[in-house]
């Protein structure tokens, strides 16, 4: 239930930032789930506890992911609600402490948490966040008038 | 337990380093919050908070100054302001936060929680010191780094917020996201009118 969090969070985030509601919330679910695998593969990589225990990697990412559960609901409540242009920025932070948080999560479970294993998540979370501030300069523009 | 477990034992509650310890909230703040958060002392973590929005409110106060929405007398008059609304307002904060989560029957005392939840602030800090220096260098940084630096707060405010909830993530998710809207609204409120 709690990996939900990587596609919705990212949908709410999708939806606030581009103007045809539609469009932001389908691409921002879609790089919820490419987050998601990208997660995946850098417990994978990186954790070798990820790989030896069953059932780590799942709940994992679900700890991680529920993190975005705040980050959505404040930037709900700052774009609709307080009319702040807060979209981009609360996504950001979001998308890093969630991905980080899996890490960690994998660290807690796991035993031991490695400084290879939170350097690639790291590295994972900075090559997302480059892809999310170019996916939501496209949303942004999209539909709005030359 | 045997005396060859005595030292490993110790170390896991031994307090660590400042800078290990913020940096331990910022990425990994349910590990520190359950070696740590029993032992620290409250002027230490409510110095962090007192800090953190410290630096916050000095930054936009900087931006206003450098915009001509203030003057500079009144840019630093929010020094102050963030001072008290890092300790006094994070700690009712975290009072209110203690009550609400009594119905999960947690075992954390109201000590605890304010430690908890000023130690959780740790990453604005970290992000208003490096943000203080790009302002210095005449960047507009609050809300770079001030409004992003209160928001990856919530990372460790989940953590805590789990332990108040006894792991009911739901509950603790929306009161975090409930408690960080709180804050972001009292620094607008304060420092940006």
């Amino acid at each position: 239930m709690g990996l939900v969090w990587f596609p919705l969070g990212f949908a709410v985030f999708g939806l606030l930032i581009s103007r045809q509601a539609v469009l932001g919330a389908g691409a921002g679910a879609l790089f919820g789930l490419l987050v998601l695998v990208v997660a995946a593969v850098a417990l994978l990589l990186g954790h070798a506890a990820v790989r030896a225990q069953g059932g780590l990697l799942r709940r994992s990412l679900s700890d991680g992911a529920l993190v975005l559960l705040p980050f959505a609901v404040v930037a709900l409540v700052a774009e609709l609600g307080l009319h702040w242009n807060a979209g981009q920025i609360v996504a950001s932070s979001g998308l890093m402490a969630s991905v980080g948080a899996c890490s960690a999560a994998a660290g807690k479970h796991g035993g031991r948490s490695g400084v290879f294993g939170s350097l690639l998540t790291l590295l994972a979370s900075g090559a997302l966040l480059l892809a999310w501030m170019g996916l939501g300069t496209v949303l942004s523009k999209v539909g709005s008038a030359p | 337990m045997s005396a060859a477990d005595a030292p490993a034992a110790s170390a896991t509650t031994a307090r660590p380093g400042g800078l290990r310890l913020i940096l331990g909230m910022m990425f990994s703040p349910a590990q520190v919050l359950q070696a740590q958060a029993d032992h620290l002392p409250a002027a230490l973590s409510l110095g962090v908070s007192g800090a953190a929005f410290t630096l916050f409110f000095l930054q936009t106060g900087l931006d206003q100054w450098r915009t001509g929405q203030a003057d500079l007398g009144e840019a630093l008059g929010l020094v102050p302001v963030g001072a008290v609304y890092g300790v006094g307002g994070v700690g009712a904060v975290a009072v209110v936060a203690w009550i609400l989560t009594r119905p999960f029957l947690q075992q954390k005392g109201l000590g605890w929680t304010i430690r908890a939840y000023a130690l959780a602030y740790a990453p604005a800090l970290v992000y208003g010191v490096c943000g203080l220096v790009f302002s210095l260098f005449g960047w507009r940084t609050a809300v770079a780094f001030g409004v992003t630096g209160v928001l990856w707060a919530m990372h460790p405010l989940l953590a805590v917020n789990d332990e108040l909830t006894g792991q009911r993530r739901l509950a603790s998710g929306l009161l975090t996201a409930l408690l960080g809207c709180v804050m972001l609204v009292g620094w607008s409120l304060l420092g940006t009118h």
